[in-house]
């Protein structure tokens, strides 16, 4: 399959394909979702029909409230965005079969998981997306409460578990997975984000005494694992030798960035209930924890929140990277914007605070919704325990106590957000139990669209279909002798006085994984001055500038060094 | 009255003259012991509405997290209750709601310090909302009442912080080290101490901070008698308390199923218990089990002291008596426990358990006729009493 990553994508320069599809050719965005509108529901004409399973046992394990991931990536090299999402079941088992839908050119998917061979029955938590043996097609991490499965891809959306000969073991909670190459030797490495220690046969009750989902604060943590590639179509465990194995936590999210900006990857993981990690990668091979000293491991509070899933980029547009992470009801969703000395609680001056008080946030993304150069956040919400039922919440009795709303929050420009969730009318609309959320560009129209993954419900597929406020680029940044995306490589597209960067680092949120590919809103810039890129290691290129709304491919060694 | 009573007022009115209805939630799968208290408390308040049922009502809903409706109770008796009460009810109901809606615990908790703005509590809990929600203004003039009426880490913490986010991490250093002279152990200052420095640019003064803060992960808990009450009630407490028991039950079977003393079980049932004990020292059941479990850890003289608490305090506890008696007897003193086993039989002739530890110490050190006795007696209260019927005819 060499030579299929550099695949360039379809740019579509008219109105969205996936739109006209639904509303009829011709039919603008506003006809088809209201002058509102930034998303319109596509589920049901998507041929997308995964629910999620879970076999409710009445006993409230922990494990049930979780909720499963999911991952927007082309499986079959058709340069279409498919999408897998993880599923549960029963627990303690047998687990449900994972799903892959495979993109139709209509902008439609198909249900292809038996071909594809993906049907993993653990009892599905994370998902994580990257090309661990250099052959230009993507592969998959799979991660279970119980045992992982790595599947390598033949090219052609047909997969293989090589779990075993891969040396992937453990039997650990796996949550979110991430794939980074923190020694930059070429491989994809892997990172391993577990939860706690479960006993299922521990019941747990709420102040009343009725049965509710356990407080993992109560539980006992347990440290991430680190899978170095060999290279050889084998992993290593080297989470003692990268010192991480000692430092037990309730990992959820994980994200990959170069925090530091010396050309290496460190690791943000949000713990539930205790304070976040941040390893920074000491580039011989081991980590060490700065969450604390760097200002991301509790709020400005002082207080380690449930931390739950992750967003990263620049939302002030001061060129660094700023850090969200979605919270408790109870708890604000936190914003830390990185300054010279570490990074600052800018939760509520933000915006982004008061109105996540309410809910419980899971998944989230951020990204520019209408193309005006800053990025907006978007968040999958759902309680843990039970609360008042929402008055639009139409599940059933029991679950109705647990479902919330999802949220938007548009950047108004300098990070500071505004609520769009009532205004919108369309994204906070259904009410359950949301958890995993990716976004990538589904109908290929040079916005990003959004799927939501809730937990014992149906999976959601949003078209954006905001009012277009500036241009847009999409960029691909390959290095041929790997035959694949480089993870962590950073980019940086400028246009006249104005810079916005971005990392390939796709799994970010909770349990799942984005696109590969880099997109960028510019706003009213019309052209592309020049686009810097800093690969792994902290090499430079520069590559020429040019025209806006389409996707390009960089590739390593053919700019200016 | 303050015309910002108003909405409560109303209600609470509404109320007294019976034209609200009381909220009733679903009980089905609350502990039966919470269960009868809410019912018992929402009959009270039903038959009589009088701001005291109301408020009482409303607390019992609060301590086992049903918010919203004891939002809606607390609300009811704020409208007919006087003034002290009133701010009390308003005050709570600005704690129940500030997880769910945090801009009505705002109004909640402002209404009561109209009522009642010589309480420092409410001025924290205020302040730190109104942080929480951006509104800067109103945070920084709840924390300075607080201060005035009693300085404390919270406030200064809470000034160092707004200090912090504005921008002057000099004067926010100022705050916080006064937090820090009142509290040296407060890791939420140590963290707002180690982000400040860093700000400063002094990065030793920084980590040293943080490493003072350590491994963040609770609040450190506001002093607020209204809500320590709340979290006190009896049935709160007896809730925990049975559900502890529960699980030390539950943990006992589990290591009696593997056939050996689970140490780690026990260890785990240990915590719960000690929990429930730290809670209401004074609580007999929890003192009871925690004597077992430390029996069952072989911490003898430790359970021998909790069981004899437990019988001091409860001298008819025939169970209690009964488990001392055995520990005694099991650690050898003999004497001691024989001596509880004649109170426990002075109070309980006809106690058959007693009777027969009894009568097997006596066999123990050779007392034939005093063993006789207590075995005549056995078979007087269960004459198919086996042990004892296989005793005699030896």
């Amino acid at each position: 399959m060499r030579g299929r990553f550099a695949r360039v994508r379809r740019p579509c320069p008219c109105a969205s394909s996936l739109l006209v599809v639904l509303a009829g050719c011709g039919g603008g965005r506003d006809e088809a979702s209201g002058p509102a509108s930034i998303f319109a529901e596509i589920t049901a004409r998507s041929g997308v029909d995964f629910v999620h399973h879970v076999e409710r046992s009445g006993r409230f394990p922990l494990p049930e409230i979780m909720g499963a991931g999911c991952a927007l990536f082309d499986a079959d090299g058709d340069g279409r965005l498919d999408i897998y999402f993880t599923d549960a079941g029963r627990f303690p088992g047998p687990g449900a079969p994972d799903r892959l839908y495979l993109a139709n050119p209509d902008s439609t998917w198909r249900d292809a998981t038996t071909a594809s061979g993906l049907r993993d029955t653990g009892y599905g938590m994370g998902v994580a997306v990257g090309d661990v043996d250099n052959d230009g097609d993507l592969d998959l991490y799979v991660g279970n409460l119980g045992a992982d499965a790595l599947y390598l891809n033949d090219g052609h959306g047909v997969f293989e578990d090589v779990s075993s000969r891969a040396g992937i073991s453990g039997s650990a909670w796996t949550t979110s997975v991430a794939f980074l190459d923190y020694d930059v030797d070429g491989w994809l490495d892997i990172w391993v984000a577990h939860y706690v220690e479960y006993d299922h046969d521990r019941l747990c009750t709420d102040a009343s005494g009725r049965p509710e989902y356990a407080n993992p604060r109560e539980l006992r943590g347990v440290p991430d694992t680190l899978y170095h590639n060999r290279g050889d179509g084998s992993f290593t465990d080297v989470s003692v030798a990268a010192g991480i194995a000692g430092h037990a936590s309730n990992g959820l999210g994980v994200v990959v960035e170069d925090f530091d900006d010396d050309g290496w990857p460190d690791v943000f993981v949000a713990n539930d209930g205790q304070a976040n990690h941040l390893w920074m990668n000491q580039r011989d091979g081991t980590f060490r924890e700065d969450g604390l000293p760097m200002g991301v491991a509790v709020n400005g509070h002082g207080v380690a929140e449930a931390n739950m899933g992750i967003a990263v980029g620049d939302v002030d547009g001061d060129g660094d990277l700023d850090l969200f992470v979605t919270h408790l009801t109870g708890e604000t969703n936190t914003l830390w914007l990185r300054e010279d000395f570490g990074f600052v609680d800018a939760s509520e001056r933000s915006g982004l605070a008061g109105p996540s008080l309410p809910t419980t946030g899971f998944g989230t993304a951020m990204f520019d919704l209408e193309l005006d150069g800053d990025l907006d956040v978007v968040i999958a919400n759902g309680r843990v325990t039970r609360g008042p039922a929402h008055e639009r919440a139409n599940i059933d009795p029991l679950w109705n106590l647990y479902a919330e709303p999802n949220q938007v929050f548009v950047n108004l420009g300098g990070g500071r957000f505004v609520d769009a969730t009532s205004d919108e009318g369309v994204f906070g609309a259904p009410v359950e139990v949301s958890r995993g959320l990716a976004v990538g560009d589904l109908d290929r129209d040079g916005d990003l669209d959004v799927v939501i993954t809730n937990a014992m419900g149906p999976a959601r597929i949003y078209e954006n279909v905001a009012q277009r406020r500036g241009h847009w680029l999409v960029v691909d940044v390959v290095d041929e002798s790997l035959h694949r995306a480089v993870y962590g490589a950073v980019v940086r597209v400028l246009a006249g006085d104005r810079r916005w960067r971005r990392t390939v680092s796709p799994q970010t949120s909770y349990l799942s994984s984005s696109e590969i590919a880099l997109h960028f809103g510019l706003g009213d810039a019309s052209r592309i001055d020049a686009i810097e890129v800093r690969w792994p290691g902290g090499a430079r290129e520069t590559f020429d500038g040019g025209p806006v709304d389409r996707s390009i491919t960089l590739v390593r060694g053919k700019g200016r060094r | 009255m303050t015309r910002r009573l108003a909405p409560w007022l109303a209600l609470g009115c509404a109320a007294c003259g019976g034209g609200d209805a009381l909220p009733a939630p679903e009980l089905g799968e609350v502990e039966p012991l919470v269960r009868l208290e809410i019912a018992r408390r929402a009959e009270a308040a039903a038959s009589d509405r009088s701001a005291d049922n109301l408020s009482r009502y409303a607390r019992v809903l609060h301590a086992h997290g049903m918010l919203a409706e004891a939002e809606h109770v607390y609300l009811l008796a704020a409208g007919c209750a006087g003034e002290d009460l009133a701010s009390e009810c308003l005050h709570l109901a600005g704690c129940a709601m500030a997880p769910l809606q945090p801009e009505r615990a705002v109004e909640h908790l402002t209404a009561a310090l109209a009522l009642r703005p010589d309480r420092e509590a409410g001025h924290l809990r205020l302040a730190i909302l109104a942080e929480r929600l951006g509104k800067v203004d109103v945070a920084r003039d709840h924390y300075e009442k607080a201060v005035a009426l009693r300085p404390s880490s919270h406030a200064w913490l809470g000034l160092g912080r707004l200090l912090l986010q504005a921008g002057d991490p000099r004067a926010a250093v100022e705050q916080l080290e006064r937090a820090r002279a009142l509290d040296p152990d407060h890791h939420q200052v140590d963290e707002a101490l180690a982000r400040a420095y860093a700000r400063l640019g002094q990065a030793e003064a920084s980590r040293q901070a943080a490493q003072r803060a350590g491994n963040l992960s609770a609040p450190r808990p506001i002093d607020d008698p209204l809500m320590a009450a709340v979290n006190d009630a009896d049935v709160t407490y007896r809730a925990f308390e049975g559900r502890a028991i529960a699980r030390f039950d539950e943990e006992h079977r589990r290591a009696l199923a593997t056939g050996r003393r689970d140490k780690a079980l026990l260890e785990q049932a240990l915590d719960a218990i000690d929990s429930a004990c730290r809670a209401r020292p004074d609580s007999p059941t929890a003192r009871h089990y925690r004597g077992l479990i430390l029996a069952g850890l072989g911490r003898v003289d430790e359970a021998i002291a909790e069981l004899q608490a437990v019988v001091a305090a409860r001298p008819d506890d025939e169970n209690a008596g009964l488990a001392l008696a055995g520990m005694l007897r099991a650690a050898g003193r003999a004497s001691a426990a024989l001596v509880q086993l004649d109170a426990l039989l002075e109070r309980r002739p006809r106690c058959v358990d007693a009777l027969m530890q009894r009568a097997a110490l006596h066999l123990e050190a050779h007392e034939t006729e005093a063993a006789r006795r207590d075995l005549r007696a056995i078979l007087d209260v269960a004459p198919d009493n086996e042990w004892a019927r296989a005793r005699l005819r030896e």
